[in-house]
């Protein structure tokens, strides 16, 4: 494998710093949520995957495109980077969604549409793995695997907006007007919902650049081989 | 007075967090496998 790039270097200390400093913030510096309690605190993380693994999802869709139009494997190894770094944020915030919602709706799991519409955009990109193992070549494999990624993008605004298009019980996070159950935040929670978020971002990128080259040097094993 | 779900917390933080760590360890494992099997391929 090439020598990592010094930007890579720079990401990963970014990255690692970001979450532990966010982390930090999150459970000594922001105040207690007056009804929820302690367990608030876990949506600064929950909403910064959720976030994370839809902006993975939608550059998963960019790079299908790139592979379509340009027919370079580069875009598919992004595409399929990107699939799979945005499915473990997917699992993390669907996991740590669960955890907060037993104390506060007294259930792991409502068949609400926030939760609905996120269950099944995950299960449809899980579902890209499958898809992608059942093919023999690589240009099958990349084509297909792009144009499904493309397809699979519909449920990242469909998930993003069924709060606001459908009845639901799921807190309105970022909301106009009285949309929903919004919650208040203090100026401390914002600063540290906002670190969050772009430490989840950071940590995004990272993750897709190391599974990329992953894939690079995968691909050039399987040149060498035949 | 705020609902006592501090153990919540904690749990959830320490799902996130090893879902994480996990996914980087398996990252970790297959660039070293990937690496191993290109300088045996040479």
């Amino acid at each position: 494998m090439s020598k990592k790039p010094l930007a890579l270097i720079i990401l990963d200390i970014l990255s690692l710093v970001g979450v532990l400093g966010a982390l930090g913030l999150i459970l000594f510096r922001t105040p207690v949520e007056a009804t929820m309690g302690p367990v608030q605190k876990v949506f600064y993380f929950h909403v910064a995957s959720a976030w994370a693994g839809m902006l993975s999802f939608i550059l998963a869709a960019v790079a299908g495109v790139g592979y379509l139009s340009t027919r370079r494997f580069s875009w598919d190894w992004l595409s399929l980077s990107a699939v799979e770094v945005g499915v473990v944020f997917g699992l993390i915030a669907i996991l740590s969604g669960m955890i907060w919602a037993l104390p506060i709706w007294n259930t792991w799991w409502v068949w609400d549409p926030r939760l609905t519409t996120t269950a099944i955009m995950e299960l449809i990109y899980s579902a890209y793995f499958i898809l992608r193992s059942g093919l023999n070549t690589p240009e099958s494999r990349a084509r297909l695997g792009a144009v499904y990624a493309i397809v699979g993008a519909a449920t990242v605004p469909l998930t993003f907006f069924s709060i606001r298009l459908f009845r639901t019980i799921h807190p309105v996070v970022i909301a106009t007007g009285n949309s929903g159950s919004t919650f208040n935040m203090s100026p401390r929670m914002l600063t540290a919902f906002f670190i969050s978020l772009v430490t989840f971002t950071l940590l995004l990128a990272d993750l897709v650049w190391h599974r990329y080259r992953l894939a690079a040097l995968k691909a050039k094993r399987n040149k060498e081989r035949n | 007075m705020p609902a006592d779900t501090f153990n919540d917390m904690i749990l959830g933080f320490a799902v996130i967090l090893s879902v994480l760590a996990l996914y980087v360890l398996s990252l970790i494992i297959r660039i070293s496998k990937a690496n191993k099997d290109k300088t045996q391929g040479k």
